[in-house]
């Protein structure tokens, strides 16, 4: 069966007076319907730009995809057209952003704006568009739809306004869901509620989610299979509790001593130390060689292949070509 | 949304009292008002004479008192000059001049919208770059200047437009331009600079996520909101207009309220002088209250609150 | 740390290596030609070929030294009375520079004391300084300047303080602003610990803090009251005959554009360049010092 999304060797550039910013360089990963793929890492790793790739929509003129194959059910989004994208965002993949406050438009009315993705993509007369939106918000869980309908985004609150954002994200009924940090932005009570949420929506319609995310709690709790990115690359990919059992890549076991456990009495937290490379100024070899506690000479002369650990894991380590 | 009417209201109005009380004590903070009445070679008996008649004998506040109570009711006594009465005069030629200013408010919309929405989707062609000429050109130069060279270019060396005086369309065409210049170059650099802040907002991305076309984006989503900042400046705008059409008006020999005014600063007619600023601030106040209403009303988070 | 923040904090001991570094990034032709108008102004007794009040009946109405009948000793020409227009000019930056600096000064200067206050004082003050402000901003500058002009009549100290005194309001709701936000941080609680007074806080914390945003709208308004300027003399309101003025040599010379455009054309130019650079270094100062003031 191929999967739903395949994106293959995904290169994405800014560039800037400054130089160039490789944001996105070779990033390969494949996700089939119905699954949750966690795409994890620091800030500024490049996890937002590859969803923004996925999509088409990286913010120009400064950014540029390079190369690389986004095959979305067997077609290359990046050779589509700029209509043929059109059709495709709001109906077939969507997205839903971190920062719900600033994600809805304040001058228009959540009605309208639910139901923008429907009018855009097809023909519904007026009472029909409203019955779906009010149907979608009452699926997320809004409290009386037919009269918040007509409330304006400032009217309600951030954990209100992100399922609104979800709603908008669903309503057209796509394949693909990708989540930018969805509950990064809520109160932690809430964030528990949304993520139950989305799993409900997903198992429902049988939607593929990427989700991205820096914090591997969530992980372990939403996604079926996980990809670590560090400065623009892809470190390794496993399913969950493989990768929480066995990491291979320095970088993985350094974020997850970092995730302090309940179980364990810890004197304090367990920082990596370091900063990330500058993306304009890449070394030759592996680029986390600065901050690994495993370096050896061969890791700084060049960079590490992808290693085939087992059958769903992977790793771009010096280390396990040894072994 | 109503009580936020209802303050505005009576800030104006507050606003206007204390206008009115400054406009009224300048003429005193000055010296004796009387010397801006009475021509230089009047004698010590006619001071007293008009002291007595004016009522400038008595207490300031009463002084107050009958002044303003003269303004509300349209009686702003009688110009200096010509002798006839102030509100008259006035009130003759005030249409010349709002109709000039509504020419101007026309010219402005009808380029500054779409140069400043052309420059913001555009950034970095050409388009950007001349509209950034023509922005920085058009707050640069004075209108009086402008204008003049206008007409000797227009009128008078290529003869394609009247010289001077109001009447048809043709009539409106330079002075309307020469009037709005200043203002169309601020509302453009605004609104592209508006726009190009709402393009990189997040629910633009957004919209773009759900699949609209990049025209639906500009002109339902990002427009909107970019209006806003202007929309809010409408009052200082118009205040700028409102001024500067002293000048137009006499560059043009347009019969409005400007020439008045030009005519009494020859003349020292102070009278007249003060009965119009008072009329062109009461009139800028009020239209700065009506942007604000206006302003209620276009951004849903001042028309619903919380 | 800017030019200026830099001279607040370190006075005369402050770096000039690190203040020419700085001036490297200026705008070229804009801070040239500010330069040069700056240099007119002060030496126009010595740069300008004539008195800019000397009379020559003989020579009346000469165009400038390339045209026709033009003469290479009035270089743009003569006015009605045979005055050298060149000269005017050049002493016609005197009273553009001076009222704009006095009206400033006054303005800004007057805007950020109140300013400052209203923004660190209690709800009450703050809520009066800018009902008041919002008032004077509602103030149209150029007709409360007319009226000024001619209640005390035209001089160049007049039409300063005409200008000054309305503009002040437009200052103060900015620097109340900058102030409420820079009155939150960590080290104005500090020196209120440390026992500080207000007025050290407002002085020594807080104005610092706001000289930037301060500069940046200083810079911006030359151009405008340079023009308001204009506007009065043109209209007679403003700096008096036969004191050069470049306003009133345009309203001068309004009657005789088709046969003597000098008359009008090149004052008017000046203006036009003045106020370009002005508006030019303005917007470049903003967009180094501080980009959030871009509605402005």
């Amino acid at each position: 069966m191929t999967p739903l999304l395949e994106v293959k060797n995904l290169q994405t550039y800014f560039f800037t007076r400054r130089g160039v910013t490789k944001a996105v360089d070779g990033v390969s990963f494949s996700l089939d319907k119905g699954e949750t793929l966690g795409l994890v890492g620091e800030s500024g790793c490049g996890k937002t730009i590859t969803g923004m790739s996925i999509m088409r929509l990286v913010p120009q003129p400064a950014g540029r995809i390079m190369g690389g194959q986004v095959l979305f059910k067997g077609d290359d989004l990046l050779k589509k057209s700029g209509k043929e994208m059109q059709h495709i965002r709001g109906d077939h993949i969507s997205v839903i952003f971190q920062d719900p406050m600033t994600s809805l438009n304040p001058v228009f009315t959540i009605g309208d704006q639910v139901g923008e993705p429907i009018h855009i993509h097809h023909k519904l007369d007026r009472r029909a568009l409203l019955e779906r939106v009010k149907e979608m918000l009452s699926v997320v869980r809004i409290p009386n739809p037919e009269t918040r309908i007509l409330g304006y985004p400032h009217q309600f609150s951030g954990g209100m306004r992100q399922r609104i954002v979800g709603a908008i994200a669903l309503i057209g009924e796509p394949d693909l869901v990708i989540a930018d940090e969805p509950t990064t932005s809520l109160d932690v009570t809430i964030q528990a509620q949304y993520l139950r949420l989305l799993k409900e929506l997903q198992a429902r319609h049988g939607l593929a989610i990427l989700f991205i995310t820096h914090d591997f709690g969530i992980v372990a709790k939403v996604c079926d299979r996980v990809a670590v990115m560090y400065a623009g690359r892809l470190v390794e990919v496993a399913e969950v509790r493989e990768l929480f059992n066995h990491p291979a890549h320095p970088y993985t076991m350094a974020l997850l001593r970092s995730v302090p456990k309940l179980e364990e009495q810890v004197e304090r937290l367990q920082q990596i130390d370091g900063q990330p490379p500058i993306l304009r100024a890449l070394p030759p070899g592996c680029y986390f060689v600065p901050r690994c506690s495993y370096a050896m000479d061969q890791c700084q002369a060049e960079y590490p292949p992808d290693v085939e650990i087992s059958k769903e894991h992977r790793a771009a380590c010096w280390r396990l070509v040894k072994s | 949304m109503l009580a936020y009417i209802v303050k505005r209201f009576f800030q104006t109005l507050l606003a206007l009292f204390i206008l009115s009380i400054i406009i009224f004590l300048l003429a005193h903070l000055t010296g004796d008002p009387l010397h801006l009445i009475l021509p230089p070679y009047a004698l010590p008996e006619d001071y007293e004479r008009v002291r007595i008649q004016l009522g400038l004998d008595k207490p300031l506040y009463v002084q107050y008192a009958k002044f303003i109570g003269n303004a509300i009711q349209g009686d702003f006594g009688v110009s200096f000059r010509t002798k006839e009465p102030i509100m008259d005069l006035m009130m003759e030629r005030l249409p010349n001049s709002l109709s000039l200013a509504g020419a101007a408010m026309v010219v402005i919309i009808l380029f500054a919208v779409p140069l400043g929405i052309l420059a913001a989707v555009k950034k970095g062609t050409w388009i950007d770059t001349l509209s950034k000429v023509i922005a920085v050109l058009g707050q640069s130069v004075p209108a009086f200047w402008v204008g003049i060279l206008f007409i000797e270019f227009f009128s008078v060396r290529l003869r394609l437009l009247p010289t001077s005086g109001m009447g048809g369309p043709e009539h409106y065409i330079l002075p309307a331009v020469t009037l709005g210049l200043w203002t169309l170059a601020g509302v453009m650099r605004l609104l592209r600079s508006s726009m190009l802040e709402v393009l990189d907002s997040d629910f633009v991305r957004l919209a773009y996520s759900k699949g609209a076309s990049a025209s639906r984006v500009i002109w339902k989503h990002t427009l909107r909101n970019a209006l806003i900042p202007v929309v809010t400046f409408g009052g200082v705008y118009f205040a700028v207009i409102i001024t500067m059409s002293i000048v137009v008006e006499v560059v043009f020999t347009w019969p409005g309220v400007g020439r008045l005014v030009y005519d009494a600063i020859l003349f020292r007619d102070y009278p007249m002088i003060q009965a119009v600023v008072l009329m062109f601030s009461v009139i800028v106040m009020m239209v700065n209250l009506g942007v604000d209403i206006l302003y209620g009303f276009i951004d849903p988070r001042i028309r619903y609150g919380k | 740390m800017s030019v200026f923040q830099r001279i607040i904090r370190f006075g005369s001991r402050a770096s000039l290596k690190k203040i020419v570094s700085q001036l490297r990034e200026l705008p070229l032709v804009p801070v040239s030609v500010i330069t040069v108008i700056v240099v007119l102004a002060i030496f126009a007794d010595v740069i300008a070929p004539y008195s800019p009040y000397q009379i020559s009946l003989p020579n009346r109405l000469l165009p400038p030294f390339w045209h026709e009948g033009g003469n290479s000793a009035y270089l743009l020409g003569t006015d009605l009375v045979g005055r050298d227009i060149l000269s005017r000019i050049i002493h016609g930056t005197r009273a553009s520079l001076t009222v704009a600096l006095l009206a400033l000064v006054m303005g800004g200067g007057i805007g950020a004391v109140i300013g400052l206050i209203s923004g660190y004082s209690g709800a009450k003050t703050d809520a009066f300084l800018m009902r008041a402000a919002d008032i004077f901003i509602s103030f149209p500058v150029i007709l409360f300047a007319l009226l000024l002009a001619v209640a005390m009549g035209p001089s160049l100290t007049n039409v300063s303080i005409a200008i000054g005194v309305v503009l002040w309001a437009r200052y103060a709701r900015i620097i109340r602003g900058e102030t409420l936000s820079v009155k939150v941080r960590d080290f104005v609680a500090f020196g209120r610990i440390a026992g500080c007074s207000r007025f050290t806080i407002i002085v020594r914390h807080l104005f610092p803090n706001i000289v930037n945003t301060l500069m940046v709208l200083i810079s911006l308004q030359v151009g405008w009251v340079i023009i308001v300027e204009a506007v009065l003399s043109f209209l007679g309101a403003g700096v008096p005959a036969p004191i050069p003025a470049w306003g009133s040599m345009v309203a001068d010379g309004r009657d005789y554009v088709t046969d003597a455009y000098w008359l009008t054309f090149y004052p008017g130019l000046a203006i036009a360049a003045c106020v370009l650079s002005f508006n030019l270094f303005g917007d470049w100062l903003r967009d180094t010092l501080d980009p959030k003031l871009r509605q402005v």
